[in-house]
């Protein structure tokens, strides 16, 4: 049996190498999943055959002479919003896994398959990825691997449980409103939520438009820039794509920091933030010897059009399935969608031309920083089941909540990547930001922290 | 705006029927909850004062 905590760079050199086989990485894989699922539930579907078959291939490819991928014989595993070929895509949902088979994979999942990776399942996550917990009225909630009764944060709960807890070293997310860097956060793993538009959301059930972004989870930074290169590329299937050519990342993690401008955000960022997440902070900015600390202009007024546009976004979407089965879907997304759909449209559009102002005044921002620090969530991971949560003093509904420090940041797009600080005893992110397309930034950045020490991701110690 | 139970009741009876909805007694409470949610947010992107040229974010390419 393999070290369960094996990186994906680590196990694609040994595959490379000859040192193991795709084969024999698969099957680990697939038992350790087999063993430990039942307890942190993070998958909801396992394609094992498919899985085989592909390693097989993988192996035998490589036996033929062909170069192996960067990411060959690496097994993964996506939140189950990504079409996969032969499976319903749920969404976390029970009216979707009623919809039929997708007929093919999405593009990232092929494109990660053609760097040599290999898909061994599909991933819990809160329903239609309106959540933040990682709970989920159908499948049960995802466990967080460093405390069960623990949230993983969501949406993309499974994704974050199966990577923390060893079972893949790598699984893809979806981020509208922070559903990457949330669940990043809580189990202690680095999470990339690229520049909006960046990577194709073809073949992945949407939430809201406007803000939706896909992107991997690991536990290295490296994991983020192998699998994240290897997913960049056109797609005409995305009309909200960017046009603009692939930028590589992978050679530029060993740059270092010299010359980048750094701040702390403070004000908005500070307010809410529990004694965890400012030790966080503190400790990631003292790695990288930030001493400013700066404001985002107006950030909570962009967390709440944000708010505004999601619920009547979310709303649009899902309008036909309100009416005509809403007793099947979780009621905490449903009551929610409900209010969304009276969300007058001079609000939405009110808040799209906030958007547009926002926009501009980060970007102006950015004339003077390269790199933007703040936390990713509020607080460590909350208990499974809890409701409220304690922001600066007072008792606020917990599942907003959850997503205060990541809203103002995906409301225009910017690049991110959560980085985890093992602190004892639950682990918490800080947010690397950028500005768009400076995904090479971030990712440097966070290398950096991750050499320096700063930053790991935890091998969780209780529960599995 | 304002912001009453009253209000929200009267909303989701008007709404409910006008966009076809079927609502459950029970889910009134959290479906009021999450209105007065958007109402305080809506309000609060309301009051910051925009010039009337500024596009909003999305802006169709065809």
């Amino acid at each position: 049996m393999s070290n369960p905590f094996q990186t994906a760079a680590e196990i694609a050199h040994r595959v490379s190498s000859g040192e193991a086989s795709a084969t024999s990485i698969v099957a680990d894989a697939l038992a350790a999943i087999a063993r430990d699922n039942a307890r942190i539930n993070a998958f909801t579907d396992v394609t094992a055959d498919r899985a085989m078959a592909r390693a097989g291939a993988v192996d035998a490819e490589r036996a033929a002479g062909k170069p192996p991928g960067p990411l060959a014989g690496v097994p993964f595993a996506v939140k189950n919003l990504f079409d996969v070929a032969q499976l319903p895509t749920r969404a976390g949902s029970k009216l979707n896994r009623e919809r039929g088979a997708a007929k093919k994979d999405a593009p990232l999942v092929r494109r990660l398959e053609a760097a040599g990776a290999v898909l061994v399942g599909a991933l819990n996550m809160g329903e239609y990825a309106y959540d933040f917990t990682g709970e989920n009225e159908h499948d049960g909630p995802s466990r967080n691997p460093h405390d069960l009764s623990r949230m993983t944060g969501g949406s993309s709960g499974g994704s974050g449980g199966a990577v923390a807890a060893g079972l893949v070293p790598l699984a893809l997310g979806s981020d509208t409103n922070g559903s990457i860097r949330v669940p990043a956060s809580f189990c202690g793993l680095f999470g990339l939520k690229p520049t909006y538009g960046r990577l194709s959301r073809a073949g992945s059930f949407p939430f809201v438009a406007s803000f939706d972004h896909l992107g991997p989870l690991a536990r290295s930074t490296r994991d983020l820039a192998l699998a994240y290169d290897a997913m960049q590329g056109a797609d005409a299937d995305d009309p909200a794509q960017t046009p603009r050519p692939m930028e590589l990342v992978g050679g530029m993690l060993n740059s270092g920091i010299t010359g980048l401008r750094m701040a702390t955000l403070g004000g908005y960022f500070k307010v809410g933030a529990s004694a965890d997440a400012l030790t966080a902070v503190a400790r990631v900015a003292a790695a990288l010897g930030v001493t400013r600390e700066i404001d985002i202009p107006e950030a909570a007024r962009a967390r709440a059009a944000a708010f505004v546009i999601t619920g009547a976004e979310g709303a649009a979407l899902h309008l036909e399935r309100l009416r005509a089965r809403p007793h099947d879907f979780d009621p905490a997304v449903r009551d929610r969608l409900i209010a969304g759909s009276m969300i007058p449209a001079v609000a939405v559009i009110r808040a799209q031309k906030f958007r547009r102002w926002y926009r501009d005044a980060v970007l102006q921002l950015f004339q003077d920083v390269d790199v933007l620090l703040a936390p990713a969530t509020p607080c460590t991971a909350p208990s499974i089941g809890q409701t409220m949560l304690d922001l600066d003093g007072r008792q606020v509904p917990l599942r907003p909540n959850i997503g205060i420090f990541t809203q103002p940041i995906s409301f225009v797009g910017l690049p991110v990547v959560a980085v985890p600080v093992p602190l004892s005893p639950l682990p918490i992110g800080v947010q690397v930001i950028a500005a768009p397309w400076r995904e090479d930034i971030v990712l440097r950045v966070a290398h950096f922290l991750e050499q320096s020490g700063a930053v790991s991701a935890p091998n969780p110690n209780a529960g599995v | 705006m304002p912001d009453t139970p009253a209000l929200y009741d009267s909303l989701i009876d008007t709404h409910a029927k006008w966009l076809g909805l079927t609502i459950d007694p029970a889910w009134r409470p959290t479906i009021s909850q999450s209105l007065h949610a958007f109402s305080v947010a809506i309000q609060f992107v309301d009051d910051f004062s925009l010039i009337d040229e500024i596009e909003p974010a999305p802006v169709f390419k065809p």
